[in-house]
């Protein structure tokens, strides 16, 4: 059985003739969707909250775990900071992942597909992306003690292609479920 | 021929994926100098404003930036404060921000192209030329929304939310730039690939 979504001729762009709004207005729901989360992120939370949800979100599971793996880093949290004897790295809100967690949300949403199944997609969308970005701050962390000079384009080229290309392969294989199912 | 010797698309994703995003590692800065023309005709045509004297690409740091330095053509008022005309006004930007929009847009052309040879030239027009819109729609408005953004914080905090750009380069900054290379690179596929029978034949082929 060949799916629509997934392994054929619809592959990036979910929404075909049966879904009745189509593959531009999967393209445009993604995209106003996504506009929608941001600005209700921005409008509705105030910069305390943001700052805490670094904090909680971000900072203190990185600083655990390059304390688990490495204990001589000797890494606190301080500040927005991850600070060592070695290097000092700051993780300002907006660091925080929502970025890659909107991208998905608004991806789920724009799908058409029962509200069950949305739910499970956001929630396993939540794990996944949190999971990508303690990764991504614990190797920016690596890379800035032990090599400085890749740290540009691993924060503002690498690391953001690669969580939009895991967001992609799971709303893909996300998206395989509900054909599976329907 | 579809996805011909590739057994999963998740392959041709990935390895577009890798393939992309090492080229435009080992070649960023070269790409990057071929859009300076590109966005000095665009803030000479829409920021007549902002006369820029210099618009280029520099390291701080870790960091490759393009650096705007531009003067005010003329007065300018910003809240009470007159600025003169002359003033000189800084912004800058990331180069790997204006990198993420190929490494998305291309990997996803790359992906169709892989599915559907035979649609390869009208798909690598498209991309190309929605990646150039989303590109002009990023880094120079960017540029000019930060030096927004620096004149209203320092002169007129209260203002700073009427400023569009300032509000779009906040956008692009917290993950509008992946949406719109994702939209752009959806777009570039629905034009390139859309009324090519196999396109929609997948939805009749079930089982």
């Amino acid at each position: 059985m060949i799916r629509n979504s997934f392994s054929e001729c619809g592959i990036l762009l979910p929404g075909g003739p049966r879904q009745r709004y189509g593959r531009l207005g999967f393209a445009l729901l993604f995209f106003t969707g996504f506009a929608a989360l941001q600005a209700g992120y921005s409008y509705f939370l105030t910069d305390t909250v943001k700052v805490a949800l670094v904090q909680l979100s971000t900072l203190d599971p990185s600083a655990g775990l390059i304390n688990l793996f490495t204990p001589r880093e000797q890494v606190l949290v301080k500040k927005q900071m991850l600070l060592s004897p070695y290097a000092s790295m700051s993780v300002q809100k907006g660091c925080e992942g929502t970025e890659g967690l909107f991208l998905l949300f608004a991806a789920v949403a724009a799908f058409r597909t029962s509200w069950r199944q949305k739910i499970l997609g956001w929630v396993a969308g939540l794990g996944l992306i949190a999971l990508l970005n303690i990764s991504r701050i614990v190797s920016l962390y690596y890379v800035l003690r032990f090599e400085k000079k890749a740290f540009g384009l691993l924060h503002g080229y690498l690391w953001p292609s690669c969580i939009v290309l895991a967001g992609a392969l799971f709303f893909l294989w996300w998206t395989e479920q509900q054909e599976g199912t329907a | 021929m579809k996805c011909s010797g590739l057994q999963s698309p998740c392959v041709a994703i990935l390895g577009s994926f890798l393939c992309v995003a090492a080229f435009f590692w080992l070649t960023g800065p070269f790409y990057g100098q071929l859009l300076l023309p590109l966005f000095r005709w665009e803030l000479a045509a829409f920021f007549p404003d902002y006369r820029e004297i210099h618009l280029d690409l520099g390291g701080q740091g870790t960091e490759i930036y393009f650096t705007l330095r531009s003067v005010l053509a003329a007065p300018c008022r910003v809240g009470l404060t007159l600025l003169p005309s002359g003033t000189v006004l800084t912004g800058s930007t990331l180069l790997g921000h204006a990198l993420q929009h190929p490494v998305i847009i291309l990997t996803m052309a790359a992906t169709v192209w892989l599915c559907h040879r035979e649609s390869a030239g009208r798909l690598v027009v498209c991309s190309l030329l929605f990646l150039l819109a989303v590109e002009l729609l990023d880094v120079p408005l960017v540029l000019i929304g930060s030096i927004e953004a620096l004149l209203f914080e320092r002169f007129a905090p209260a203002e700073m939310s009427r400023s569009l750009l300032v509000y779009w380069m906040h956008f692009l900054n917290e993950g509008g730039r992946l949406a719109l290379s994702l939209t752009g690179g959806m777009l570039a596929i629905l034009l390139g690939i859309e009324r090519r029978p196999c396109f929609d034949s997948a939805d009749r082929i079930q089982g």
